[in-house]
């Protein structure tokens, strides 16, 4: 669990408006507010995690280049932001699928070779095991639970990166946990 | 909603709640909270970004010249075999003056 306050939606928008003014210190400071968590989503969201960085960084450049489109009045900042790794994410694994079923990409999942990475097998194999398990859910329910799990989001927030209802939201939770839960414990 | 629905309903909520921390767990990295370099990679491409946009014409010949010039020297060869297909198929009192049109088109290629 991460130790960082969330950031405010009053921060956020005031950020927003800097960057719109074309302020480059506001970029730094949106990453540090936002990207642990878009990075974390995208990580569990791709089909390949190495490609988290990447995607994260086009998130933050996309904001860059398109800040004046943010309008406070429709959502939060965190909904425009992960509404673009998300759309991000889906672009990359429709491209990477198609870029691998030609044979240009081998599948790749590189080994953990980190100092370390010894001594953490049990939560190397505890996450290994529930990211199986969410890539076996439908495509929302896995959006909304790695929005909330990876990117830290609530629920009206998550409403509004995927473009519909809190109640909607609550229900793809409420079944994506059940599967999680029956599945991990059934795997335990 | 009773009592009983509502203590239902807290103890449900409270553990979704735990449930999704202790998910949110399983993903965090203490790594994850470093973004330094996420941060540098992204400014130094906003540079690249408002560099493209302000001269990017220029700066795009001067930077690749090989494909500006291939594409210059590909429209004088058009313009050249053309010249060359219509003179060498013209016959007669009209040769030079196919020639000479030969020669115009192929300048017109090159430019």
């Amino acid at each position: 669990m991460t130790a960082h306050k969330p950031p405010t939606q009053a921060d956020a928008k005031a950020v927003m408006a800097a960057l719109a003014r074309g302020e480059r210190a506001a970029l730094a400071r949106l990453i540090a507010m936002y990207g642990p968590g878009i990075r974390r989503y995208a990580a569990q969201s791709l089909t390949v995690a190495s490609e988290a960085e990447d995607v994260a960084q086009e998130v933050f450049l996309r904001a860059w280049r398109h800040a004046e489109r943010y309008d406070p009045s429709k959502g939060a900042v965190s909904s425009w932001l992960y509404r673009i790794a998300v759309n991000l994410c889906i672009d990359h694994n429709r491209r990477g699928g198609f870029r691998r079923f030609v044979g240009i990409d081998s599948m790749p999942e590189p080994e953990d070779d980190t100092p370390g990475a010894e001594a953490d097998y049990g939560a190397r194999q505890r996450l290994a095991q529930t990211q199986a398990v969410i890539r076996t859910l439908p495509t929302r329910q896995k959006q909304a639970i790695l929005l909330k799990a990876a990117g830290e989001l609530s629920g009206a927030e998550i409403a509004m990166t995927l473009g519909t209802s809190e109640g909607a939201v609550e229900q793809l939770l409420v079944r994506a946990r059940a599967t999680l839960r029956a599945r991990l414990e059934l795997e335990e | 909603m009773s009592d009983h629905d509502n203590t239902t309903t807290a103890t449900h909520a409270k553990t979704d709640a735990e449930f999704d921390r202790a998910l949110s767990a399983v993903f965090a990295h203490p790594e994850d909270e470093d973004v330094a370099e996420l941060s540098r990679a992204v400014l130094s491409q906003t540079v690249t970004v408002n560099r493209t946009r302000s001269d990017g014409h220029v700066a795009e010949v001067l930077s690749e010249p090989l494909p500006w010039a291939l594409g210059f020297g590909g429209l004088m060869a058009i313009g050249v075999a053309l010249g060359y297909v219509l003179s060498s198929t013209a016959l007669g009192d009209g040769f030079l003056t196919w020639f000479a049109f030969g020669d115009l088109l192929s300048v017109m290629g090159g430019f």
